[in-house]
């Protein structure tokens, strides 16, 4: 009995999931928004397949072109269109939504090395950049207009992030500890404001009710704070590695998410606050390291 | 609540277990083939031995075939009475070639003189039981004889002993069977080594999805006057093998990777050496009996064997029944620690605790690192194998040097836990021995 048998180093076995799995449960995450999108407004459907089909494409004919192994099948550019599509408003014209879309693939992903190489979430980048370049098109107020709407998909969205932690695609620790630092900011402020202005009265459980459910609405339910914390500040290439750097990550994004919202003249604070952390996570990288096992002393860090 | 808080330790993973297939069936007892080969080196390559019969000798079951080089090293016995056909290098399972002694077995089993025939261990001295243990050729599952874990370093005494009967990787299940079919060996080998220790309470870690174990532990523990058996029941999570997670777990110590677990001590024993340990003391039988998780997709019917050390892999594959299709890997050890093999001719050593005949050779292509950071929560060392990983492809000494390469203690989770497929342990383990990955 002569059996040809295979050597190589251990481990023998893998885990079953993979980058596809992961991304599948994006996307099966972004559902619920993607439906309460398309019922509230059915033209946003057209936005959707624009986004996804110009993200997919760019990436094949870059790899094609660049005769690199096309990747599209690891659904990670239908993940970044869709996202993309999420944050534009339906008003905005097709032809912007496909420039943006080429713009996060070929610039911000590609161009730096593909999946796992870039250094910002190319769906944000691509919204800054159609911010930047066609600033009424893109803050226009869409079909979607009435707070009430807005608040559906937050709901939506929350609920697909939910999804993520349960089938731990991502941690909690970041979107809670993201929303929580910017609830607790704003409603900080706010207090703060009303006790300088002029009608300040004592603080009592009116003025209380008052502020607080008005923070919590304004900007959880109304904006992007919620797919934000839940879909781009947990994008796993451009957060820090340790928990405890994701940790300082989601207090960072919360910080300057207030700052912009409050202080700042650009709209959607937590888009901006999420890019520019995206930039620190390699500083954030560092000073995270884990302690070394079993030592009472600090540890010297890599780097 | 902390009562009913399972005791783990941080990190690891949690591995399907493909072990119901082989904990019921009992174990089958394999009669010796017409030809053994007795390796040199039976453990790691720290402790290697010298042939001390020439060809034409003939030799006793039991008796003394190999002498260590090392004033710490183990004797290597035969386990049948034969003739001396052959010394010559032959594979081990790392694949080196090691020089071995070929006996052709005789199968009258004419046994030795024992090493020790004492029945009482109780008269026995600390230094007589070591001598006995290290005269048996003792050794346990990474390949360090037992008596030498069991001596105290200079600065401290062993205060604990720890048996781990614990096995957490996929398909192994020799433990399991061995402690609910020899349970009082097991435990008499405890009580033994706490006797030649001066010690009274011995722990003894099994997983909690062993219940019928548990079970009978417990029984026998609470039978027990003299010394106190304690048994903690843990959570089945790799590597609970590795010493440091297992003391960490049942005692909640750590100790830094420059130390050894007498350092702090403690002696962390494993159930084969502990019934060995029973029977050589008692009977006086040197180590000539492992038992084998034969299991894995390719086998019609997968059980523990209990078999001679000497005989080659394709016998005992064949006395099962031969495989039912084609393995593409065959594996000695567990499937996230073993060493695949390239031969069946390789003999059973004092180290091989099971045999895995897989069909699943292709592991999925490489994806680039997505910076999940799965691996960094599953280190067991709290070290950043992500990071390890860039810089021991990049060849870069100095940085790996600062991340702490040499605490790796080579349990494979983070290859196993990425989603990108990433051969991380592999590279690392290349970097930790000099070479470029």
């Amino acid at each position: 009995l002569k059996i040809k048998l295979d050597t190589s180093v251990p481990p023998h076995i893998k885990t079953r999931t993979s980058i596809k799995v992961t991304m599948l449960d994006v996307i099966v995450a972004l559902i619920p928004a993607i439906a309460a999108r398309i019922v509230l407004s059915p033209y946003s459907a057209l936005l959707f397949f624009i986004c996804i089909a110009s993200t997919v494409l760019t990436e094949a004919f870059w790899q094609i072109s660049s005769k690199k192994n096309v990747t599209v099948f690891d659904l990670s550019a239908v993940v970044t269109g869709l996202l993309l599509a999420l944050l534009l408003p339906e008003t905005i014209p097709l032809w912007m939504a496909g420039i943006g879309s080429v713009f996060a693939i070929l610039v911000v992903k590609q161009f730096f090395g593909g999946l796992g190489s870039n250094f910002i979430n190319p769906a944000l980048a691509g919204y800054a950049f159609l911010l930047f370049s066609w600033f009424e098109s893109v803050t226009s107020i869409g079909a979607i207009a009435e707070p009430y709407q807005q608040a559906i998909i937050s709901i939506a969205i929350l609920a697909g992030g939910f999804y993520l932690i349960a089938r731990k695609v991502i941690n909690w620790r970041i979107p809670l500890i993201f929303i929580f630092t910017v609830l607790v900011g704003v409603i900080a402020i706010n207090l703060f404001e009303y006790v300088m202005s002029e009608q300040a009265d004592v603080i009592n459980f009116e003025t209380l009710s008052r502020i607080i459910p008005f923070a919590v609405v304004s900007h959880l339910l109304v904006g992007n704070l919620i797919i934000c914390a839940f879909f781009m500040a947990t994008e796993p290439v451009t957060t820090p590695l340790t928990n405890k750097g994701q940790i300082y990550f989601a207090l960072g994004c919360g910080i300057l998410t207030i700052i912009i919202d409050v202080w700042g003249v650009m709209p959607s604070g937590a888009i901006f606050a999420v890019l520019i952390m995206n930039v620190t996570t390699p500083l954030i990288d560092k000073i995270s390291y884990t302690k070394r096992y079993g030592h009472k002393l600090k540890h010297t860090n890599g780097k | 609540l902390k009562a009913l808080k399972i005791p783990t330790f941080k990190g690891g993973v949690v591995l399907p277990e493909n072990k119901l297939n082989t904990c019921h069936i009992p174990t089958k007892n394999i009669s010796p083939p017409k030809i053994m080969t007795y390796l040199m080196q039976q453990q790691n390559a720290d402790f290697v031995c010298e042939p001390c019969v020439s060809v034409g000798d003939n030799i006793l079951m039991g008796q003394v075939i190999g002498q260590p080089f090392s004033r710490d090293g183990v004797p290597v016995h035969s386990s049948v009475s034969g003739r001396v056909s052959e010394i010559e290098p032959r594979l081990h399972p790392n694949g080196d070639m090691i020089q071995a002694v070929v006996v052709e077995n005789n199968g009258f089993d004419t046994p030795a003189p024992a090493i020790a025939l004492s029945r009482d261990y109780r008269g026995l001295s600390r230094d007589e039981i070591f001598s006995i243990i290290r005269k048996a050729g003792i050794v346990d599952t990474n390949g360090i004889p037992t008596h030498l874990k069991l001596l105290s370093s200079a600065e401290q005494k062993i205060d604990s002993i720890v048996l781990n009967a614990t096995e957490a990787e996929s398909y192994l299940t020799a433990n399991h069977r061995l402690l609910l079919e020899k349970p009082y060996e097991i435990i008499n080998g405890l009580k033994i080594i706490l006797h030649a220790l001066d010690l009274n309470v011995g722990h003894i870690a099994i997983e909690e999805t062993k219940p019928d174990v548990i079970n009978l532990l417990n029984e026998l523990a609470s039978r027990e006057k003299d010394v106190k058996i304690q048994i903690v029941i843990v959570k089945s999570k790799h590597p609970l093998h590795s010493e440091r997670q297992i003391i960490d777990t049942v005692l909640g110590r750590k100790f830094s990777p420059f130390k050894q677990s007498q350092d702090i001590g403690v002696a962390v024993i494993d159930v084969q050496n502990c019934r060995q340990v029973y029977r050589s003391v008692m009977f006086g039988t040197p180590l000539l009996h492992k038992t084998i998780t034969v299991s894995g997709n390719c086998l019609g019917n997968p059980l523990n064997v209990n078999a001679r050390i000497g005989t080659s892999f394709s016998y005992i594959f064949d006395n099962l029944g031969g495989f039912s299709s084609e393995p593409k890997k065959v594996i000695t050890g567990g499937p996230l620690t073993g060493t695949a093999v390239s031969s069946l001719d390789i003999p059973v050593t004092k180290t091989t605790y099971s045999l895995l005949a897989l069909n699943n050779a292709e592991l999925p292509p490489e994806e680039p690192c997505i910076r999940c950071g799965r691996c960094v929560t599953a280190c067991p060392m709290n070290l950043m194998p992500a990071e390890l990983n860039i810089q021991a492809l990049n060849i870069n000494f100095e940085n790996l040097e600062k991340l702490n390469i040499s605490d790796c203690i080579e349990c494979r989770t983070c290859s196993y836990v990425c989603p990108a497929h990433r051969h991380i342990a592999q590279s690392i383990n290349n970097a930790k021995r000099g070479g470029f990955a």
